[in-house]
């Protein structure tokens, strides 16, 4: 929870938001309390869902991740 | 002071005309036995009775609804009657901006706010010649506290909450201080204070209806939806509110049907499903007992009552939390910076914690909602329509509600996720007298089938005729 304090005091000046110790202290235990019941929702054809799109899972097929960086994102040849 | 000046409250008569639907209203006004002046003002005397206790309304619109009924009334004898929602009032919730009309969505940051312009929704009943009668009570912005103006009082027990957050609208016609009303559903806003006032409720289908001009929560789930007394009410409130908004990208592009087309049906040959995980956990024995009998009275009906399986249906509460706070952030980003401390202190740490998911946390959320979308799709492609009880319990204490609030969206958000439409009606009442809802699910753009399951259902019961005891208050 404290790393989680430190990390929202830092990030929520850069977000805009001026916010005293009560409203932090506030904030993180509703995010930390969201954040692990979310974390408990894990069903395994969730992961299902990236394969066409998950980053990670089309790298793992293809070897390695620069080789697809370079094979999706390869600019087109022009013709001849 | 009075709303009503130089008018005595005529009690009794009064609540006879405050009572009626939106029809039976509706046959009396074109057949000029009653007036639209008479019906404002019967309501009137009843919200300057009981609203001292019940909070419901945060504006009542007192003199200009006077107006638009002289209007109205004027019209009509004139013959130039333009259908049934002619000369009905007609109740917001807080959160629709209404043209001239204080809009604050119950909340210090938008106290002195008179929109310049109509929500679509409210445009459109304006123009079906509907009379603003006021704009109800809500949680702060749909989804914080209710600091400002207090909570609306459930009218079928004042020491218990109405629900929220369109719980204004429900208790308002709960105790016959509305004949039709709107609200907004994010998670089930529309449906559990429905539920738990004992009135009728429907969450349509993402994007049948415009959201322009409703303050916005959560651009993924927010919806705009009838609330009304009776199924067939809703029904004809829908028939205006639906239908394509250019000033509404997401609204649907497709045609609108006759919602009232399907309503005398029946449910012969229906296939009504059950979900047997999750939605028959944790219920209150009396909404066990309630749904348990409600089933068999649609096996009376004729409907044949299937077992489903959903398999991933769980507390997807931190799904829903996930998308609606980062969404809502989004919406309030800019206001939170300058207005921050205006903000009620439980609404603006709710909101503000939406700027601290990361965008992994937010897909893994819209991963999940991917799933349960399927599971709901392939769930209703064996039957017509799912039921569930809409709350697992009867409402809770005003007390309850203040200290720390139990949660009730068990039921309905799942579906809020997954952008089908559902209809709460009555269904029952506990032993302490508080009224049970019934959650009625249907597929996308298929709300012609939830009002035909509603009405057929509601024509064999009697809970929708029962009126909150609040006549010693008068």
């Amino acid at each position: 929870m404290e790393i989680l304090l430190d990390w929202l005091r830092r990030e929520s000046a850069s977000v805009g938001l001026s916010l005293d110790e009560a409203d932090l202290s506030a904030i993180a235990e509703i995010v930390d309390g969201v954040k692990r019941a979310l974390a408990k929702i894990q069903f395994s054809e969730a992961d299902g869902i990236a394969i066409p799109y998950g980053f990670d899972v089309f790298a793992d097929r293809n070897g390695s991740s620069r080789n697809v960086t370079l094979q999706r994102f390869r600019p087109p040849r022009p013709p001849g | 002071m009075s709303l009503v000046e130089g008018r005595e409250s005529r009690g009794p008569m009064d609540a006879e005309l405050a009572y009626l639907s939106v029809a039976e209203m509706s046959a009396l006004i074109q057949r000029k036995t009653v007036s639209p002046v008479e019906v404002v003002k019967a309501i009137l005397s009843r919200v300057d009775a009981l609203d001292t206790y019940l909070n419901s309304y945060i504006t009542v619109c007192a003199d200009t609804a006077l107006a638009e009924a002289e209007q109205a009334e004027g019209e009509i004898a004139k013959g130039a009657y333009r259908g049934p929602l002619h000369g009905i009032p007609i109740s917001h919730k807080d959160i629709s901006l209404t043209q001239g009309v204080h809009t604050t969505a119950h909340s210090r940051v938008l106290l002195d706010f008179i929109p310049t312009e109509d929500a679509t929704h409210v445009s459109r009943l304006k123009g079906s010649g509907m009379i603003l009668l006021g704009k109800t009570n809500l949680t702060e912005f749909a989804c914080g506290a209710m600091e400002l103006f207090g909570l609306p009082r459930n009218p079928w027990n004042l020491e218990y909450y109405a629900g929220g957050s369109s719980g204004g609208s429900a208790s308002a016609l709960a105790a016959g201080l509305a004949v039709a009303a709107t609200g907004t559903d994010t998670g089930g806003s529309i449906r559990v204070p429905a539920s738990w006032c004992g009135i009728v409720g429907l969450r349509p289908t993402f994007g049948r209806v415009s959201r322009y001009g409703v303050l916005p929560l959560s651009w993924s789930m927010d919806q705009v939806g009838p609330m009304a007394r009776t199924v067939a009410d809703c029904a004809l409130l829908m028939s205006v509110m639906a239908g394509y908004d250019p000033r509404d990208p997401t609204s649907a592009t497709g045609p609108v049907p006759n919602f009232t087309s399907s309503l005398d049906k029946g449910l012969h040959g229906l296939v009504l499903g059950v979900p047997q995980n999750y939605f028959l956990e944790g219920l209150d024995p009396n909404v066990e007992t309630a749904f348990r009998e409600t089933l068999r009275t649609f096996e009376g009906l004729g409907a044949e009552i299937e077992p489903v399986n959903v398999p991933h249906a769980c507390d997807l509460r931190p799904v829903w939390e996930v998308i609606l706070t980062v969404e809502a952030f989004a919406e309030h980003a800019a206001t939170l910076r300058r207005h921050y401390s205006d903000y009620g202190t439980k609404t603006r740490r709710r909101l503000a914690s939406g700027a601290f998911y990361t965008a992994a946390d937010y897909q893994h959320a819209l991963r999940i909602r991917a799933l349960w979308i399927q599971d709901v799709r392939s769930a209703l492609s064996s039957v017509d329509a799912l039921l569930t009880p809409t709350v697992p319990t009867t409402a809770f204490t005003v007390k309850a509600q203040l200290d720390v609030p139990p949660d009730c969206g068990q039921f309905t958000r799942p579906f809020s996720l997954s952008g089908n439409p559902a209809l709460s009606l009555p269904c029952g009442f506990s032993e302490d007298g508080l009224p049970i809802g019934l959650q009625i699910v249907g597929r996308p753009f298929d709300e012609n089938l939830i009002f035909q399951v509603g009405t057929g259902y509601e024509m064999a019961t009697t809970w929708h005729e029962r009126r909150a005891p609040l006549e010693g208050h008068n």
